[in-house]
């Protein structure tokens, strides 16, 4: 009787995680095409629930508009010249805001070794240098604070083949560090107050700023800074930056 | 110290088992109860205090209980820095604190702690039953408010979902924070009636804390976000709060985390010193550790654990600090269990299913650490040859006392 109610409330447990919850406010999701070696991305993405569909077209180094979707599971397929170069699930939840960062380098045929996908399981999430510098993905949380509040900012290294990168943001006398960010990975939460600044960038360990920049920071806003390339001859970076809450959101 | 665990455990079991980590804690805690069920039986059985050490002293294996005692007493070091780290990065969340205030907190409860321990102070029980009902509560009302607004896609929201077999690597990643019990088991001759007592209140509590810590996982993971628990996974708890309740939230939050990981640390730098200078009374430990302060206290062991572990939480990492203290339990768990197979006539096959359980967890997290830790799990395994190759001679040569038990291997 007891191991009967046991399996049962498990079996709930089961169906709870593996069921979507209809959405009562839509996620805010923006896609951000870091990919190297190709102009353009297609990203072909649909609702598991109501295999409701979208496709959105990427040009290189750009973060595309913000999309309003449903809250639920998503299966994304990233699409260049016509073939597939990769497929993942994301959920998405009611209210938030996401940004997803397509990086790394498009080398077809895209390939995962046995190894590659044995560290996958075993390392969880957090685990994201495990296919070398191949076409990856990363989903950031974007949710931007009240407009009284400080600006967060972080920096992330999408370069492949760069050392870490760190920097730091001037404003008059202030300045706020960005500690060191190896490729793939996000850096720590930065709780910004001035608005205007100078953003630079280095590898670190090097004095040379590898990219220097003005940066606009409205109070409560949520930004990322994304090193694209940390070629010393054509660095690039990416800004996604979003506005302060407004009141209806979550 | 009772549910302290869940404050380090829930940002690292949701990375790795996504919307699966509520089964994690689940199969850990299968582990874990039918450890406790061992410990308790056999703590009845010889009637002492002292857990694993004392169990092998009684089955005249002294060269093991020497070297498991040294192996736990690394991993107490690495569960009190793991939960000064968390205490560290707890407070410092509230008062927007960055690196250098998290480092500060962590150096001040380490030694904070190691000076009351010093000073007599250090075991309090009914402060201690205080903070346990409070932290406990504030748990709960955390998860019943997360599971109210029922929202099961934030299971997985900002995170790719992972199929159900990755709920065992989360139970490998984390089941260092179900080491907390077997605590109780240096305490057992403090116990009134511990004989008729301790097997139903060491089961019950183990099987209570499993109930909250899956509570809590789907009702925090509910209100915040999976992904919101992966990126601040330091501070999932707060973070949760925060969301649910806004500044009293995360106030309340704050309070809850520094009282339980302060609590832990104290719960197990006390009775690190007591097993240290009791290992070294037996002489498997050098004499040095038997000292007491005009307090009673074995403030040698106290000092130098709590030395070592505050240096850990500064430098170390979340993940590679829970993982590795977790090898460690997981190893001594599975003594436990199979001493208790051999000492037992009656249920044998329980203690045997938390061999085969615990050691199927034992190496999926040994593979883990070698994908994503290889640098902690090669010095924890050097430590452990060191200790039971290297222990005797060492013990040969310096100065020990007790019944002389050096050179048995």
């Amino acid at each position: 009787m007891n191991g009967a109610r046991v399996l049962s409330v498990l079996s709930a447990l089961c169906v709870w995680s593996l069921s979507s919850s209809a959405a009562a406010a839509p996620a805010q999701l923006r896609l951000i095409n870091l990919v190297q070696k190709t102009d353009a991305v297609h990203v072909r993405l649909c609702r598991e629930a109501d295999h409701a569909c979208r496709t959105v077209d990427l040009p290189a180094d750009t973060a595309g508009d913000t999309l309003s979707l449903k809250a639920g599971r998503y299966r994304f397929e990233v699409r260049v010249h016509g073939h597939v170069a990769s497929h993942f699930r994301y959920g998405l939840g009611d209210g938030e805001s996401y940004g997803l960062a397509l990086y790394g380098i498009y080398m077809p045929p895209m390939h995962q070794s046995w190894m590659t996908r044995v560290k996958a399981a075993l390392g969880g999430i957090d685990h994201r240098q495990v296919n070398g510098y191949q076409l990856g993905h990363r989903m950031v949380m974007m949710q931007p604070g009240p407009s009284s509040g400080p600006a967060i900012v972080r920096m992330a290294n999408m370069a492949p083949g760069s050392m870490p990168v760190s920097g730091h943001f001037k404003s008059g006398q202030r300045s706020v560090a960005f500690g060191s960010v190896p490729y793939a990975d996000v850096g720590e939460r930065e709780r910004i107050k001035p608005q205007d600044g100078r953003l630079g960038i280095r590898l670190s360990g090097s004095p040379r700023a590898l990219v220097t920049r003005p940066l606009h920071l409205p109070r409560g806003s949520n930004t990322v800074v994304y090193m694209v390339s940390a070629d010393a001859d054509h660095p690039s970076i990416v800004i996604d930056q979003r506005p302060p809450r407004q009141a209806t959101t979550k | 110290m009772v549910g302290g665990g869940i404050y380090i455990a829930l940002g690292v079991v949701i990375s790795v088992a996504a919307q699966w980590a509520w089964l994690s804690f689940i199969i850990a805690g299968v582990v874990a109860v039918i450890s406790a069920f061992s410990y308790a039986r056999l703590s009845v059985k010889y009637g002492k205090s002292g857990g694993a050490f004392e169990f092998l002293e009684k089955m005249d294996q002294d060269g093991l209980a020497g070297s498991l005692s040294w192996l736990l007493i690394i991993g107490y070091i690495l569960t009190i820095s793991v939960y000064a780290y968390a205490f560290g990065h707890y407070v410092a969340f509230a008062f927007h604190g960055g690196g250098l205030m998290i480092r500060g907190l962590a150096l001040l409860i380490g030694f904070g702690l190691v000076g009351l321990n010093l000073a007599g102070l250090g075991k309090m029980t009914s402060i201690e039953v205080v903070i346990v009902s409070g932290n406990l509560l504030i748990l709960v009302v955390l998860a019943v408010w997360g599971m109210w607004h029922w929202a099961p896609v934030e299971l997985v929201a900002g995170i790719e979902p992972r199929p159900a077999w990755s709920a065992l690597i989360g139970a490998a990643a984390i089941f260092v924070s179900y080491e907390g019990f077997q605590l109780l088991t240096y305490e057992y001759e403090e116990v009134r009636n511990a004989k008729r007592i301790f097997l139903p209140v060491l089961v019950s509590a183990a099987i209570f804390v499993v109930i909250v810590y899956i509570a809590v996982t789907l009702g925090a993971t509910m209100l915040a976000g999976a992904l919101t628990m992966v990126e601040q996974k330091q501070v999932a708890l707060s973070v949760a709060a925060t969301r649910a309740a806004g500044f009293p939230g995360l106030v309340v939050m704050t309070v809850a985390a520094g009282f339980a990981t302060a609590a832990a640390i104290n719960s197990t730098l006390f009775s690190t010193g007591k097993l240290a200078a009791r290992v070294a009374r037996a002489g498997e430990l050098p004499q040095w550790f038997d000292h007491q302060n005009r307090f009673d206290v074995p403030d040698r062991p106290m000092i130098l654990v709590g030395l070592i572990a505050t240096v850990l939480a500064i430098i170390g990492s979340l993940s590679s600090l829970v993982e590795a203290a977790s090898l460690v339990f997981l190893g001594t768990f599975m003594v436990v269990n199979l001493i208790c197979w051999k000492q037992m006539q009656s249920v044998r096959w329980v203690p045997m299913a938390g061999v085969v359980l615990g050691a199927l967890v034992g190496i999926v997290l040994v593979l883990r650490l070698m994908v994503s830790a290889p640098v902690p799990l090669a010095i924890l395994l050097v430590l452990a040859l060191l200790i039971f190759i290297g222990r005797p001679a060492l013990l040969e040569r310096v100065s020990t006392e007790g019944n002389g038990h050096g050179e048995s291997t």
